[in-house]
C-alpha cells in the first residue's frame, strides 16, 4: 500500500484526509512542520499533503527541508489561498523545489481524486 | 452738506416706519460707548431729552405734534453735548414736518474730533444692512466649510469602518475554512458508509448541501473583503451567450418552481467579450437569481436578459417585472448583509459582491427601478479591459 503523509496543525483537516484515504492508502499524520519533516526523514512516503500556514515552520519551509533531504515524492501544499501566502509560495518557486497547490476546503472525493491521480491507483 | 431723505407720512404706518428708522439710526450711533440721545425741540421751546429707550414716548410726542401739525426739529446729541448752544455742531437728526411729508436729514459725527461725515440716513441703514449681509454670507461660507469637513470626516470614518470590517471578516472567514473542511468531509464520509436506504442518508445529504453553502458564503465574504485574490482570474474573450445559457441551466429548478419566463435577447452577431468568466458568472447568477425571486407571485413573471454593445461598452441588462425597489431602499440594497429575503434565500452579500466584480472589470452597475413595475440591473463594461 502506498504511503501518504499529512502535515496540518488542524485536527479537523487531518481527520478529513484520513477518512478520505484510509481505505486505500497507509496514512500518517503530523501536527506541525517539524514533526512532518522528522517523519519524512524516517520513512519513505509516496505523497505528502502539507498545510501552508502553521505555527513553527510553515509549509514552504517544511517542503524545502524535505526536498533538501533528497526526497522527490509529490508534495501538495493545501491552502485557502490567503493573499499573504503568495510571497511564501514565490520563495518556494525561487528555490526551485517542485510542489503542487490544492485549494482548501477540499471534499472527500477531491482528496481521493488527487491521491489516485498522483499515485496511479483507483483507475 | 447733508443729504436729504423724504418720507411721505400719509398714515400711521408711515409715521411708525419713520420713527423706527430714526430709532435704528440712534442706536447705531455709539460714541465712547455712550449712546446718543435725541433731543426733541421745538424752535421756541425748551427741549425734551429723549434717549433711545424712550422710543415710544417719542412716538407719542410725534403723534401729538402731528396732530397739531407743528413744525419740529429733532437734534441728536451725545450725553455730554446737551448744550443748546452747540445745537448745530453735534450730530443730529432733523425731521422737518411739512404738510404731508416729513423730511429727515442727519449729520453724524463718528468721533469727537469734529470730522463731519455727511451720512444719508438711508445710506447708513443700507450700509449697516450691507455689512450685516456680508457678515451673514461669511458665516454661511464658514458653516458650509464646516459641514463639508464633517461630511468628509464622516465618510472617512465610514470608509475606515468598512475597511476594518473587511479585515475582520477576512480573518473570520479564513478561520472558518478549516472547520468547514472538517465538517464537509465528516458528512461525506458518513454518506459514503451508510447504506443508501437508511434515512440518515438523505439527512446527511442535506447537511452536505448546507456546508457547501457555508463554504460559498465564506468564499464570497473573502472576495468582498478583497483580502483574497482567488488566483486573480484573467480576462479572456468569452462567449456571453454560452455563459448566460449555463447560468440559466444552473437555475432551472428555481425557474420552474417560481414559474418565471426567461427571455434571452442576445444578438447572433455579438462578438466574444473580454471578461473574467468565472467572476462574471457569479454576477449573472446573482442578478438572474434576484430577478426570479422578484417575480414570484406576480401576475407577469418576465425575466429579460439582454446583451448588447453600445459605443465602446458591453451592456448586460437584467430586467424583471417584479414589484420594484422602494425609494427608501435604493441605497441600502448595495450595503453588505442588507437583505429583505429570508435566511434560506439570501445572505445579503450577492449585490455588493456583484458590484465589486463589475468594478473589477472597470465597469459600472446601473440600477433602475419603478415601484409596481419592476427593476433593471445593468452592467456596463468597457470593451477593452486589461
Amino acid at each position: 500500500m502506498k504511503k501518504i503523509l499529512i502535515i496540518d496543525d488542524e485536527e479537523a483537516v487531518r481527520k478529513s484526509f484520513v477518512l478520505a484515504l484510509e481505505d486505500d492508502y497507509e496514512v500518517s499524520t503530523a501536527d506541525c512542520g517539524e514533526q512532518g519533516v522528522e517523519f519524512a526523514s524516517k520513512n519513505s512516503f509516496d505523497l505528502v499533503f502539507t498545510d501552508l500556514k502553521m505555527p513553527g515552520i510553515n509549509g514552504v519551509e517544511a517542503l524545502s527541508q524535505i526536498r533538501e533531504m533528497g526526497q522527490t515524492m509529490p508534495i501538495y501544499i493545501v491552502t485557502a489561498f490567503h493573499k499573504e501566502f503568495f510571497d511564501d509560495l514565490a520563495i518556494a518557486r525561487q528555490k526551485g523545489y517542485p510542489f503542487q497547490l490544492a485549494r482548501k476546503p477540499l471534499g472527500l472525493d477531491d482528496i481521493l481524486e488527487i491521491a489516485n491521480a498522483v499515485l496511479g491507483q483507483g483507475e | 452738506m447733508n443729504n436729504v431723505i423724504k418720507y411721505n407720512i400719509i398714515n400711521e404706518d408711515s409715521l411708525v416706519f419713520s420713527i423706527n428708522r430714526i430709532y435704528q439710526f440712534m442706536i447705531s450711533i455709539k460714541i465712547d460707548e455712550m449712546q446718543a440721545c435725541l433731543i426733541a425741540t421745538k424752535l421756541s421751546e425748551i427741549s425734551r431729552v429723549l434717549y433711545p429707550s424712550h422710543r415710544f414716548e417719542l412716538m407719542i410726542n410725534l403723534y401729538n405734534e402731528l396732530d397739531q401739525k407743528k413744525h419740529l426739529q429733532f437734534e441728536l446729541f451725545t450725553p455730554e453735548e446737551r448744550n443748546f448752544s452747540q445745537i448745530h455742531a453735534g450730530p443730529y437728526v432733523n425731521l422737518d414736518w411739512q404738510k404731508d411729508k416729513v423730511i429727515i436729514s442727519s449729520r453724524y459725527l463718528d468721533n469727537l474730533n469734529e470730522n463731519l461725515i455727511s451720512q444719508n440716513l438711508d445710506e447708513l441703514i443700507k450700509k449697516s444692512r450691507e455689512e450685516l449681509t456680508i457678515e451673514i454670507e461669511q458665516k454661511n461660507t464658514e458653516l458650509n466649510a464646516m459641514l463639508e469637513q464633517l461630511k468628509t470626516s464622516s465618510s472617512l470614518i465610514q470608509t475606515e469602518k468598512m475597511r476594518a470590517l473587511g479585515i475582520m471578516t477576512a480573518g473570520v472567514a479564513h478561520e472558518l475554512n478549516n472547520p468547514m473542511m472538517g465538517i464537509l468531509n465528516f458528512v461525506q464520509y458518513c454518506i459514503k458508509k451508510i447504506p443508501p436506504d437508511n434515512k440518515c442518508n438523505s439527512v446527511l445529504i442535506d447537511a452536505e448541501k448546507e456546508v457547501k453553502r457555508c463554504i460559498d458564503i465564506v468564499r464570497n465574504l473573502l472576495t468582498f473583503s478583497r483580502m483574497e485574490k482567488e488566483g486573480d482570474e484573467i480576462a479572456m474573450p468569452t462567449n456571453v451567450d454560452e455563459l448566460i445559457t449555463r447560468v440559466i441551466s444552473v437555475l432551472t429548478y428555481k425557474i420552474r418552481k417560481e414559474h418565471a419566463n426567461i427571455i434571452k435577447i442576445v444578438p447572433a452577431e455579438l462578438p466574444l467579450i473580454k471578461l473574467k468568466p468565472h467572476k462574471f458568472q457569479q454576477v449573472l447568477l446573482n442578478f438572474i437569481g434576484n430577478a426570479i425571486d422578484a417575480v414570484t407571485e406576480r401576475e407577469i413573471r418576465n425575466v429579460t436578459i439582454e446583451a448588447l454593445i453600445v459605443d465602446d461598452n458591453f451592456i448586460l441588462d437584467i430586467r424583471d417585472t417584479g414589484c420594484g425597489i422602494p425609494d427608501r431602499l435604493k441605497n441600502k440594497i448595495l450595503e453588505p448583509f442588507f437583505t429583505t429575503k429570508t435566511t434560506d434565500k439570501g445572505t445579503g452579500l450577492g449585490l455588493p459582491v456583484s458590484k465589486s466584480i463589475i468594478e473589477d472589470h472597470g465597469g459600472t452597475l446601473v440600477i433602475e427601478s419603478a415601484e409596481g413595475l419592476g427593476s433593471s440591473f445593468k452592467s456596463i463594461i468597457p470593451l477593452n479591459i486589461e
